[in-house]
């Protein structure tokens, strides 16, 4: 029942975050940025899902530091995958974690 | 007479209000109003879980955790008077100068004076239509201290997202905890917070 849910949640999140980063990383690697949002979000999806809230129950804190905390763990996976600099691997999960974000507000 | 005296130590060995627990719907949103005295047995500070008890299977509704009166959405006045149910205290016939008027409707009811208790709301998003009971447990107890029933209504939303046991805990795309115990978040806060993220990003890739 939970997978029912979480299932089109991560897939939507790899929808959107695999072509946002590469096309934001198109100059950097012609395949890697997908790949590390691939990892990323395999990485960290389940932990802001399943981990996170048995941590933190209050609903804005939970979405405030969970989502800092894959903007930062995708950080690290875009720096170390695509070999790119902190500032660069940091916009780059900032900004396609934004755009999964609210596509499941949207949605 | 023994089974008397059996019945009413048994009556006095409950030395505190159970909890109260009342269900407002609006739509398919759910309001449970989970109402604790400190002195409550169960009360304030001990761990309480909601299950939803109809339809069946039960399936909790809110994880057990301990309410805390710093933690209260309201505060609410009650008799002093629950020992009432077991005969052993007056009645405002008997002593109305004793009596209170608890709940501000002009009437001296409350028999022993009123006492505050923490009220705490707990918003379940999204809840599927029909009638849908819930009720308060002691965490690891499997007797109910108090139950609320409500109709609710289909307004055609989909709840895939209720929890499958006391371990999951999952987000739904509107913003609601998957046990849904915190109120959802204003979509409008969401979409600031989305494009906070994204300026962020943004400022970074330029400094880059």
């Amino acid at each position: 029942m939970v997978f029912d849910a979480w299932l089109p949640s991560f897939g939507l999140t790899l929808a959107v975050e695999l072509p946002a980063a590469a096309l934001l990383m198109r100059r950097d690697h012609p395949w890697k940025p997908a790949l590390a949002a691939g990892l990323g979000t395999a990485l960290t999806h389940p932990l802001l899902w399943f981990a996170w809230p048995q941590v933190v129950s209050d609903y804005w804190l939970y979405i405030a530091t969970g989502e800092a905390g894959v903007v930062l763990l995708e950080t690290v996976v875009y720096r170390n995958l695509v070999g790119v600099g902190w500032a660069r691997a940091f916009g780059v999960a900032a900004i396609v974690n934004a755009a999964s974000y609210l596509a499941g507000v949207m949605i | 007479m023994f089974w008397t005296l059996v019945l009413l130590n048994l009556a006095s060995a409950n030395d505190g209000p159970s909890p109260r627990l009342h269900a407002e719907a609006a739509g398919q949103t759910v309001t449970l109003k989970l109402e604790l005295h400190e002195a409550g047995e169960p009360g304030l500070g001990e761990e309480l879980e909601i299950l939803r008890t109809d339809p069946t299977p039960e399936e909790t509704a809110v994880k057990g955790r301990a309410y805390e009166s710093s933690d209260a959405d309201y505060e609410t006045d009650y008799c002093k008077n629950w020992e009432l149910d077991s005969g052993l205290d007056w009645t405002c016939d008997e002593s109305p100068e004793l009596c209170e008027d608890c709940d501000g409707d002009g009437v001296n009811e409350c028999a022993r004076g009123c006492e505050t208790w923490q009220g705490f709301d707990l918003t379940l998003a999204c809840v599927e239509p029909g009638s849908t009971s819930y009720e308060v447990r002691e965490v690891a107890n499997t007797w109910g201290v108090a139950q609320a029933s409500i109709e609710v209504e289909d307004e055609g939303r989909d709840c895939a997202m209720e929890m499958a046991d006391d371990d999951d805990f999952v987000p739904e795309g509107d913003g609601c905890l998957g046990n849904c115990a915190t109120a959802p978040a204003p979509r409008g806060g969401q979409l600031l917070l989305g494009l906070l993220m994204g300026l962020a990003g943004w400022f970074s890739l330029r400094r880059d």
